[in-house]
């Protein structure tokens, strides 16, 4: 009899610290999702987090982009830090959370609009030269076309619809 | 819905836990370090997790999302942590008033 409770006690326990894990895990994805985290996560997201590995060297998007707009690492460097390109990516960011997450298709960006976003805040960056600036606003004309297109055909996975 | 299912077996299986164990004392320093032990549990698992996550996307820096999640899930089991710790607390509390009420007795 005491054997019997023991095993029950222990089948309890093992029981009892899955369920603790699985629900505080369960607790944690709903307070991100209903506490508008992804839109916290997105903010601060950078450029140049996306031209670099987790572990801080540079990624091939950033070596393509250098060699396609012909740019120097300094160069490089103030178009990554610049504040009104890290707006810009900002607004893209979030418009594509609201678009692809939220539904909300009056959130997606036309080309024109990219366009425009990109143009601007290249324009507003300052230490950069003109050069530089043209070859930018070259290079972004000629993906005018399809650039909304390629950024919304971005996967985006809602953890609500697998819970 | 299914977190507050979650919720209700937890319950359901504490109790059954404080039924089935006699004495009480005992019973509620079993539940502390169930307590503790998920919560060790669930940052064992989140570290490994985000290993995984690292490690499998290299095309980008997404340290500052998994970072983001990581502190969450920290929080999470600290709060657990603290409930495991204080219910083994009050257990021994409770040890050590019922030791010293038998010695007078005695």
């Amino acid at each position: 009899m005491k054997k019997t409770k023991t095993i029950v006690v222990i089948i309890l326990s093992i029981l009892l610290v899955g369920l603790y894990t699985v629900t505080s895990t369960y607790s944690v994805i709903i307070d991100v999702i209903e506490n508008d985290g992804i839109t916290e996560i997105v903010n601060e997201i950078t450029v140049r987090d996306l031209l670099i590995n987790d572990d801080g060297s540079y990624n091939n998007t950033y070596y393509t982009v250098k060699e396609e707009l012909e740019l120097t690492d300094e160069e490089a460097n103030i178009l990554m830090s610049s504040v009104p390109l890290n707006e810009a990516l900002k607004t893209v960011l979030d418009s594509i959370v609201e678009y692809k997450v939220h539904d909300n298709t009056e959130a997606k960006l036309t080309n024109d609009e990219i366009y425009n976003l990109i143009t601007e805040s290249i324009l507003n960056t300052d230490n950069i030269s003109d050069e530089v600036k043209s070859r930018v606003i070259n290079k972004s004309s000629i993906y005018r076309q399809d650039i909304s297109d390629y950024i919304y055909d971005i996967e985006v996975s809602v953890l609500e619809d697998k819970i | 819905m299914s977190l507050y299912i979650m919720y209700f077996l937890i319950l359901i299986t504490t109790v059954l836990f404080f039924i089935i164990i006699k004495d009480k004392r005992k019973a509620l320093k079993l539940t502390g370090i169930i307590t503790l032990l998920s919560a060790i549990l669930l940052v064992v698992l989140t570290f490994i997790i985000k290993l995984i996550i690292n490690s499998s996307i290299n095309f980008i820096n997404i340290s500052i999302i998994t970072d983001y999640l990581f502190m969450k899930f920290v929080y999470t089991s600290l709060i657990m942590f603290i409930i495991g710790v204080v219910e083994i607390l009050i257990s021994k509390h409770l040890y050590s008033k019922k030791h010293s009420e038998n010695t007078i007795a005695s």
